[in-house]
């Protein structure tokens, strides 16, 4: 582990295929014991980044560190620490899941027969494989897989999870469960995995990291990313004539704009402060010191995961940092 | 990530990291499915089957000539020494089957060829192609440690279930059939040779899976060597010197190969066949190793 906490470190990573370029000097960064949710479009780099990282593909230029090592000199250390679900996960169709977990398992530890088998039990039990432990991995359903997948990727008791895509195949109830399992895992490991279900990613992860077409255009924290980064909203739905209240929030030295527009017969205003203390302490009173107007909503504008991505992928700069 | 103390990590190092794991899975692949039941059949069908039938065939071919040899003596030389004769022609030595031998080691040698290149193109290039390949080296193993644990494995498979199986399954008929007990030492030194014919192309067909990421053309060039190469040597003479094929086939009519000499005593004329067959074996294992070392997935 870098002593500073980081677990996963590029710099410029860069890697192209012939003329095209998967992934354009990318920067980034991942702290330990943070559930990261890696979001880009189709096509965006997200499965190259994760191949660079685990030493699957070499990179162009820049390079990166995982665990403070180099992902290209020590990619084999690197991997004895990190646990891997690739996309579509393949494995080797005549073994059973229990045979498929004692091979990964043969990876990591030498003994004693025991202490594995009795580890293999408990992964098979976490992902509920445990009724289906001997049959062979061809007549499993795709959810199933998936469950397999999680399971050998983490039957190392790895510092470092990397899900490419841990959902996508699943159904509700599935995805469900591949949620639970990352939230009860979360408390050992770093989490560092790839989607396009923005909801699973409001769900579970802590830190965002947004790529399109090759490029880095987002990292933060999630509630800062869907606080927005225009500056400090409320949103307030009022009836009544509240043209002198408008005018006097204007007047606040901490408001930079009040903007008006009618609302089902309501007027909605979104009003923009400086300052977010002062106004959760002096906004509502000020609207409220109007007799002539009846507030019916009132709260700091946040935005929904999908809408900033949508925002940043199309070009704008929500949460951009 | 919480672990258990009792567990020991695994203490490879360097370019060996994972290969014993590797060689496990291989190993379970051949023995602990049917795969070397399925193979063991096969062979000893079509390899044994046809020098079983060219011994029966030969056998009853050799009563009969007996069979003429005793009646000619009988009616020619009855009155003075006929019955004498007779009596040792019924009792001779079942001739020594050069053909059956020759067979042999040609079947062995190119029949058997073909499910190498089958087996060696299945190493790399189904894996390649399936993404396990993918899913193995986003674990702790060595590229060298994946290629080798092929190699390892698949030459052991095929020692087994395609040379020793066959070997004592041919020996046995000989024995048996054809009344001929072969030299035990010329016999193994003979079987020895057809091995190393097939590691050349297991090496090949894995060396060209690590270059190809298809089958046809890892298939293909290694079956175009296993049957081309009189097409090869009529360009140039010179290539059976240096390729394995004079290690089973015969050259023309007067030279046995060299599989065939060693199992009926003879002497060999010359190495250089062998040691460039072990030098080709080295070059695409050395080429396996580099190529695949620079795969990306």
């Amino acid at each position: 582990m870098a002593s500073d906490g980081i677990v996963i470190r590029t710099s410029g990573l860069t890697k192209t295929y012939g003329k095209v370029s998967a992934l354009k000097s990318l920067d980034l960064e991942v702290a330990k014991n943070s559930i990261l949710g890696f979001l880009g479009p189709n096509g965006a780099g997200k499965t190259t980044t994760i191949k660079l990282l685990l030493g699957l593909a070499r990179p162009t230029r820049g390079g990166g560190q995982v665990f403070g090592r180099d992902i290209q000199r020590e990619s084999v250390e690197i991997r004895k620490r990190v646990g891997y679900l690739a996309q579509d996960p393949r494995y080797d169709e005549h073994m059973s899941a229990r045979e498929t977990l004692r091979f990964t398992a043969g990876f990591f530890f030498s003994g004693p027969k025991d202490a594995i088998e009795e580890r293999i039990e408990e992964t098979l039990n976490l992902v509920g494989l445990e009724d289906k432990a001997d049959r062979p991995i061809k007549g499993f359903s795709g959810g199933e897989r998936q469950r397999l997948g999680i399971a050998q990727a983490q039957v190392n008791y790895p510092d470092l999870l990397i899900l490419d895509e841990p959902a996508a195949s699943l159904d509700p109830q599935g995805r469900r469960d591949v949620l639970e399992v990352m939230e009860r895992l979360r408390k050992y490991t770093t989490i560092f995995y790839s989607t396009h279900i923005l909801d699973d990613v409001q769900k579970v992860s802590d830190t965002v990291a947004i790529l399109n077409r090759g490029e880095l255009v987002a990292q933060a924290p999630i509630g800062q990313l869907l606080a927005g980064s225009g500056g400090i909203v409320y949103q307030v739905r009022l009836t009544g004539a509240g043209e002198s209240v408008q005018a006097r929030l204007a007047a606040q030295p901490w408001v930079t704009s009040v903007a008006a527009q009618p609302a089902s017969g309501q007027t909605a205003w979104d009003v923009a402060v400086t300052d977010s203390e002062a106004a959760e302490d002096q906004l509502l009173r000020l609207i409220l010191s109007d007799p002539a107007v009846r507030v019916a909503e009132f709260g700091r504008r946040k935005y929904e995961l999908e809408e900033v991505f949508l925002q940043i992928v199309e070009g704008g700069r929500h949460g951009q940092q | 990530m919480a672990s258990n103390s009792v567990l020991q990590p695994v203490r490879d190092r360097g370019w060996l990291h994972g290969f014993g794991n590797l060689v496990r899975r291989e190993n379970h692949r051949w023995w602990g499915t049917r795969q070397w039941i399925v193979q063991i059949l096969i062979w000893t069908l079509i390899v044994n089957g046809i020098l079983a039938m060219l011994l029966i065939s030969a056998k009853d071919a050799a009563a009969q000539a007996r069979n003429e040899a005793v009646r000619e003596a009988i009616s020619e030389q009855q009155a003075q020494q006929g019955d004498a004769e007779a009596a040792q022609a019924l009792q001779a030595d079942f001739p020594l089957p050069v053909e059956g031998v020759m067979v042999f080691f040609i079947f062995l040698g190119m029949a058997t060829g073909v499910g190498v290149a089958i087996l060696g193109q299945e190493a790399i290039v189904q894996e390649k192609q399936t993404g396990t390949a993918a899913w193995v080296l986003s674990k702790p193993a060595s590229r060298i440690a994946f290629v080798l644990s092929k190699i390892a494995g698949n030459a052991l498979g095929i020692l087994v279930t395609m040379v020793a199986v066959q070997g004592l399954v041919a020996w046995v008929l000989f024995r048996t059939i054809g009344g001929v007990s072969l030299p035990v030492g010329g016999f193994i030194a003979g079987l020895g040779l057809a091995y190393l014919n097939l590691l050349f192309y297991l090496l090949l067909a894995i060396m060209l899976g690590t270059l190809f990421d298809s089958r046809g053309p890892v298939i293909g060039i290694t079956l175009l060597l296993l049957f081309g190469f009189q097409i090869f040597t009529s360009l140039a003479p010179w290539l059976f010197k240096v390729m394995p094929w004079i290690l089973v086939m015969s050259v023309g009519e007067d030279t046995l190969a060299y599989a065939t000499m060693l199992a009926l005593g003879q002497p060999l004329p010359s190495t250089l066949p062998i040691i460039a067959t072990a030098l080709w074996c080295l070059v695409f294992a050395g080429v396996s190793l580099w190529r695949f070392s620079r795969e990306e997935f």
